[in-house]
């Protein structure tokens, strides 16, 4: 089978995905029975209303929530069967996150918190710092290498946050509602990015959202209401 | 990176930081201060023990005992007068003692009365310089008597009065003497002056019915401690048969404060740090809880439980570090002042004196203390900040991130 012909890999592979949470002896079901298969390159979005369990959904394929029922296999590896010890370090070499309110380390500057997570990987000095240059130089902050977060706009700090994810090489990168607090020149800033990203290096993306600008620029789009999908729309 | 961000973290909040090593430095400078107050005060006792009253070795017949049996006598000899001038000997002296009673016009009461050689005498334990009133036996007269302050208030006698001694001598009669006041001493310990009085050797020797060169308790006042062990065994050599003793066997109450002064140290120091344990568990519990949704990010970025627990326990450590060596150069700066000067605590020096402590107290802490509280110190706030950090291990990094 040549290049051209072979079949993208399977990254995320998600069997009757279920999250209940007990509140107030209600039990709610935030995601329900969910089924999902992504594959590499792909750039879906998640959206559907406040509460329909994007996030959720986002997290329990991430490893960072643990699912009542079903399963995740991600990059052939089944997250339910990983002890705590065992997902962060799955998480450290096959996933990278942007987060909502970028939740960059504050005491450190961009270069380092771009590098620090290729620090806890154990890679060497010179190669660390030639790949941070590289990061920051495509998401456009090769100035502002030595700012701390608190020195640096919002739709800034989610480009480092950008870069941070990417800088581990990751199988996939999970972003929950990464424009929600960015203007809309900064948001178009960063899909413009994400987007060349995903073109270029094959990077898989799958956000939640509920911001416009990411749907129409997903090539994929995934609709959850009450936990459950009621759409999948594969766009060419 | 995790050392540099444990390092930049404390620094997060500078005012809650520097509180802590503010609390660490003065936390270990009163914890090292108070010991070597104690021990200061302890030294002063020890001199006093050594330089006033046993010096550092005594001889006596092995049936003098308790009692002071008058019959128990040694003689100076030739093995005397070579131990007396053996290398590290300060100063030597011979005496006579018997117990008795001693009685004024208006007041009886027990004594311990002490035959002494005035010259040896005052370079053995300074006795002249504790006169209080009169004379240090200013002539050859043989009634001389030298008492305490508190004796003579007791007795209702005053300089030049007259009192009666009674003791039994060596045939076991009951003799009686008539001596003169000549000086009044009152000396650090008030507890003595009450019961210890001295007239000269030659004195006491007549009445007990013996020759001047017999005596009941020799003495050696060293150079220092080092030298004790091959006077000992100098004196035990001139005198087989005696009871050779040195001053902690003579006086053990003050051997034991010296052996137990460590547990001592420990106890303070150790309740001191207790109290610093709480500061450094609210502190780091605070800034764990503070940075909940940091570390849940940190966690889901790959940063794993072993990481997360070092970081917190290197942030106290930083802290430690630099509030132990500030209260230690605090607490030697302040040791080494007062050691110098002295901390004059006169209006305090009456109850003192009753406990044989000295008014003016030089504080003093060897340095293996020094490392010893700091030890403790580091330890106690790496034992303090597990808890925070264990807090922060227990974090999921699900509900962190979703906290906002």
């Amino acid at each position: 089978m040549n290049q051209a012909n072979a079949k993208p890999a399977t990254v995320i592979d998600a069997h009757e995905l279920s999250k209940v949470y007990n509140g107030h002896q209600i039990p709610v079901r935030a995601v329900d029975n969910v089924h999902l298969h992504i594959e590499e390159g792909e750039f879906t979005a998640i959206v559907g209303p406040s509460g329909s369990g994007k996030s959720t959904l986002l997290h329990l394929i991430g490893g960072l929530d643990a699912p009542t029922a079903g399963s995740v296999i991600l990059a052939g590896t089944d997250l339910t069967q990983l002890s705590e010890n065992e997902l962060i370090d799955f998480r450290l070499h096959n996933i990278g996150f942007v987060f909502q309110a970028y939740n960059l380390v504050p005491v450190l500057t961009a270069r380092e918190n771009v590098g620090f997570v290729m620090q806890l990987q154990g890679v060497p000095r010179e190669e660390r710092e030639a790949r941070v240059r590289t990061l920051l130089e495509e998401v456009g902050l090769a100035d502002k290498a030595e700012s701390k977060p608190g020195k640096l706009s919002g739709g800034q700090q989610q480009r480092v946050a950008v870069a941070r994810a990417l800088a581990s090489k990751p199988r996939i990168v999970l972003a929950d509602e990464p424009t929600a607090n960015l203007d809309s020149v900064s948001a178009a800033n960063l899909l413009d990015i994400m987007a060349r990203l995903n073109r270029d290096e094959n990077i898989t993306f799958l956000f939640s959202t509920h911001d416009q600008r990411v749907i129409e620029k997903a090539r994929r789009v995934i609709t959850l209401v009450d936990g459950r999908v009621v759409s999948d729309e594969i766009r060419q | 990176m995790i050392l540099s961000i444990a390092w930049r973290n404390i620094w997060r909040n500078r005012v809650r930081s520097l509180l802590v090593i503010g609390s660490i430095a003065l936390g270990l400078w009163a914890g090292a201060f108070v010991i070597a107050f104690a021990w200061g005060l302890y030294q002063n006792n020890i001199y006093d023990v050594i330089h006033r009253q046993f010096s550092h070795v005594q001889v006596h017949h092995a049936q003098f005992g308790p009692d002071m049996d008058p019959h128990s006598l040694l003689r100076e000899n030739d093995t005397w007068t070579i131990a007396a001038e053996a290398p590290g000997v300060r100063s030597a002296t011979t005496r006579l003692v018997v117990s008795g009673m001693i009685s004024s016009p208006t007041m009886a009461t027990g004594m311990k009365l002490f035959g002494i050689r005035p010259m040896e005498e005052a370079l053995q334990t300074e006795l002249n310089q504790v006169l209080m009133e009169g004379s240090y036996f200013p002539s050859n007269r043989k009634d001389q008597l030298y008492i305490g302050e508190k004796l003579a208030r007791k007795l209702r006698v005053k300089l030049n009065g007259k009192v009666v001694v009674t003791f039994s001598d060596t045939s076991n009669n009951i003799t009686a003497a008539a001596l003169r006041v000549t000086g009044i001493y009152r000396s650090r310990n008030a507890s003595l002056d009450e019961r210890i009085i001295y007239t000269e050797h030659g004195t006491l020797a007549t009445l007990l019915g013996v020759d001047g060169c017999s005596f009941h308790e020799a003495a050696l006042l060293l150079d220092d401690s080092a030298s004790l062990a091959p006077n000992v065994a100098r004196l035990a050599a001139a005198y087989p048969a005696a009871l050779v003793q040195t001053w902690k066997q003579l006086s053990p109450e003050t051997d034991m404060i010296i052996s137990s002064f460590d547990l001592y140290m420990y106890i303070v120091v150790g309740i001191i740090l207790l109290a610093l344990t709480f500061g450094i568990v609210n502190t780091m519990l605070m800034a764990v809880l503070e940075r909940v949704r940091e570390i849940g990010v940190l966690k889901s970025v790959g940063m794993n439980n072993r990481r997360i627990f070092s970081m917190i326990m290197l942030e106290t450590l930083f802290l430690s570090l630099l509030g132990s060596p500030l209260g230690i150069v605090l607490a030697w700066f302040t040791i080494w002042w007062t050691g110098t000067v002295g901390i004059d605590l006169g209006m305090f020096s009456a109850g003192m004196s009753q406990f044989g402590f000295s008014a003016i107290v030089y504080p003093a802490l060897e340095p293996s203390k020094y490392i010893n509280i700091a030890v403790m110190s580091l330890v106690t706030a790496l034992l303090a900040s597990a808890y925070p950090a264990w807090r922060a291990l227990q974090l999921k990094p699900v509900e962190a991130v979703r906290k906002i």
